[in-house]
């Protein structure tokens, strides 16, 4: 899905979190939001989203403005996963990923088989479909993520956010959730914090203090004068012998001196 | 429109064996709330009553019998029905919306607020009569859950500071009725709404029916209407928002029904506590955390459970009425503890 979003801003207690940013994502792509802590990628994934209230700017959705469209509207076409959202609700794998069909259900169309069905995909192609019965309570972290994405899955989007989604992983379940990502036919946004990671994405986009600094091609925008003056560390580009892709490894600037 | 359709009709089967379960539980406890009293009647002669009265039986009763059947004793029953529902389903929207455990009308002041709504409009003289008592008890509530919403945002907005925040609003409404009970009330009237304050149906006649009634059923009905916005809330508002639910139009229907139904019941009855806590939790335990089997059930556990109550409250003490409120809280203290010890382990 075509996104495009003009001088997006956000401010709170008179501090702009998120100030002047323009972006369009392609179908298809899977865009990475890159920048330190506090930077503002988790609000503007957000603004993005229409989830903030008092907004400036303004969002296209394949051309029609996200304005004038309901919540319901909106979330047919985008599904939105947050960093580690908890419920102390007593729910099930699939309950959890059933929640995902609200947008397409009301009071008078329930819940029906096509639902199910869809459902069932969602939670096996994000890896959960054995464990539909187990209680959320007794999930670990990388399964919780899982089946967020499968409930984000089950809102058939075609539009998939995702907040810091391998935060709080181990490493193999943060290999592997992003595996699932790249492998969805779907236009993935997503903020990262992991550098390396960010270089599988198509595009990558650079936030500082609430700027959209840099944007284009991983290779192209993560260079060391980037990465030095933005996330403060000093950075040297290897080339891993496997599959000759380059990897950063980091040096603190201080080091250097 | 045949996907729409075919699925609809398998699921129905389910809906309408509970439904026809739920629905004869509900007539068996009313039956049970008419049968037992102070008076003892035989189940004979109550229903020879009502199917007197519902479609004109001509079976002959003593007219005395008729007259505490038809006139108190079934008003009564009906009302009590009505405010367990009212009371449970209040509980479980709020316990959904707040994203507490522990949130119910009582704890979170609105239950405290309708009472000194309703004692302001019985002594100052304000309006007058069933419709005027609860309007009064209505603004009070309105009043005293915005002001708890508000102390809680201003304190940080999290769930233990909404919590002390109602524990604040029900001191201060609380402290308001008794204020305005010693100011204005005469001796005879302090005594008379202090006992309605502590909860007490036996005032209740049939007019008090056609409000508890329609209210009830005006929030089941908004209840089950929203039962899957109310789900898409489990994992916080703003999921619900990207979850396409429209966060504060659904926050401001549902809360508006919760306050509708506390006040009407607390001006009817008075304030009746820990029936909204502890059936919500008691029915989750039962048919799980999901709405759409949570509402009726809660609606149904409610209405069952506050006849029994009644009964209890009628039969506890020969020849005198313990205060129903006084009977929740003895069951219903012990179920919060119950709540209190799961929820520690669950963390």
């Amino acid at each position: 899905m075509k996104l495009s979003a003009s001088d997006l801003g956000w401010c709170a207690g008179g501090r702009a979190i998120v100030d002047g940013v323009s972006l369009d994502i392609v179908p298809g792509e899977t865009f990475g939001l890159v920048g330190p802590n506090g930077s503002g990628k988790s609000t503007l994934l957000r603004l993005l989203a229409g989830l903030m209230p008092r907004a400036r700017g303004r969002v296209l959705l394949d051309d029609v403005p996200m304005e004038g469209m309901s919540r319901r509207d909106i979330a047919r076409r985008v599904a939105f996963v947050e960093q580690m959202a908890d419920t102390s609700e007593a729910l099930t794998v699939r309950d959890a990923v059933e929640l995902g069909r609200t947008p397409w259900l009301s009071a008078l169309s329930p819940f029906g088989y096509e639902d199910r069905r869809i459902v069932t995909e969602a939670m096996d192609a994000a890896g959960m479909g054995h464990m539909e019965d187990h209680a959320w309570a007794t999930l670990s972290g990388g399964e919780r993520q899982r089946v967020h994405i499968a409930r984000a899955l089950a809102q058939r989007p075609r539009l998939l956010m995702l907040d810091e989604p391998t935060n709080h992983l181990d490493i193999h379940h943060q290999l592997s959730l992003l595996r699932l990502v790249s492998k969805l036919r779907v236009t993935v946004i997503m903020a990262l914090h992991d550098l390396n990671q960010a270089m599988n994405c198509d595009r990558l986009g650079v936030m500082e203090q609430g700027r959209l600094v840099a944007c284009g091609a991983p290779g192209d925008v993560l260079s060391p004068e980037l990465v030095a003056s933005i996330f403060r560390v000093h950075v040297t580009a290897l080339t891993d012998p496997a599959d000759n892709s380059t990897v950063f490894r980091f040096h603190s600037l201080e080091d250097r001196r | 429109m045949s996907r729409l359709f075919a699925p609809a009709a398998s699921a129905l089967r389910p809906v309408v064996l509970w439904g026809l379960a739920g629905a004869s539980l509900l007539v068996l406890s009313i039956v049970f709330g008419i049968t037992v009293g102070e008076t003892p009647l035989p189940l004979s002669r109550v229903l020879a009553v009502l199917a007197n009265n519902l479609w004109n039986a001509g079976h002959a009763v003593d007219p005395i019998d008729a007259g505490i059947i038809w006139s108190y004793r079934v008003p009564r029953t009906l009302v009590a029905a009505a405010c367990g529902a009212g009371l449970a389903l209040s509980g479980v929207v709020l316990q959904a919306i707040v994203r507490n455990p522990l949130a119910d009308p009582y704890l979170l002041g609105v239950s405290a607020g309708a009472g000194t709504g309703a004692v302001a409009v019985t002594i100052l003289g304000l309006g007058s009569g069933l419709v005027g008592m609860s309007a009064g008890a209505f603004a009070g509530a309105s009043l005293s859950f915005l002001l708890v919403v508000l102390l809680a945002r201003a304190a940080g907005g999290g769930s233990p500071q909404l919590v002390l925040a109602g524990i604040a609003g029900s001191q201060l409404f609380n402290a308001l009725t008794s204020f305005l009970i010693t100011k204005s009330a005469n001796a005879e009237q302090a005594r008379g709404i202090t006992y309605w304050l502590l909860g007490n149906l036996s005032g209740i006649r049939w007019p008090d029916v056609s409000l508890a009634i329609p209210a009830a059923l005006a929030g089941l009905v908004a209840c089950l209407w929203f039962a899957r916005a109310l789900d898409a809330f489990s994992f916080g508002a703003s999921s619900a928002a990207s979850l396409g639910i429209a966060v504060r139009r659904v926050q401001v229907i549902l809360i508006g029904a919760t306050t509708l139904m506390t006040a009407t019941m607390v001006s009817l009855v008075g304030s009746i506590g820990f029936v909204g806590l502890v059936i919500p939790h008691a029915m989750r335990f039962m048919v799980g955390p999901r709405h759409y089997r949570l509402v009726p059930a809660a609606a149904l556990a409610g209405a069952v459970f506050l006849i029994a109550a009644d009964v209890t409250s009628r039969v506890l003490i020969p020849s005198q009425v313990v205060p129903i409120g006084v009977v929740t809280a003895l069951v219903g203290a012990p179920g919060f503890a119950l709540i209190l010890i799961r929820n520690r382990r669950r963390a």
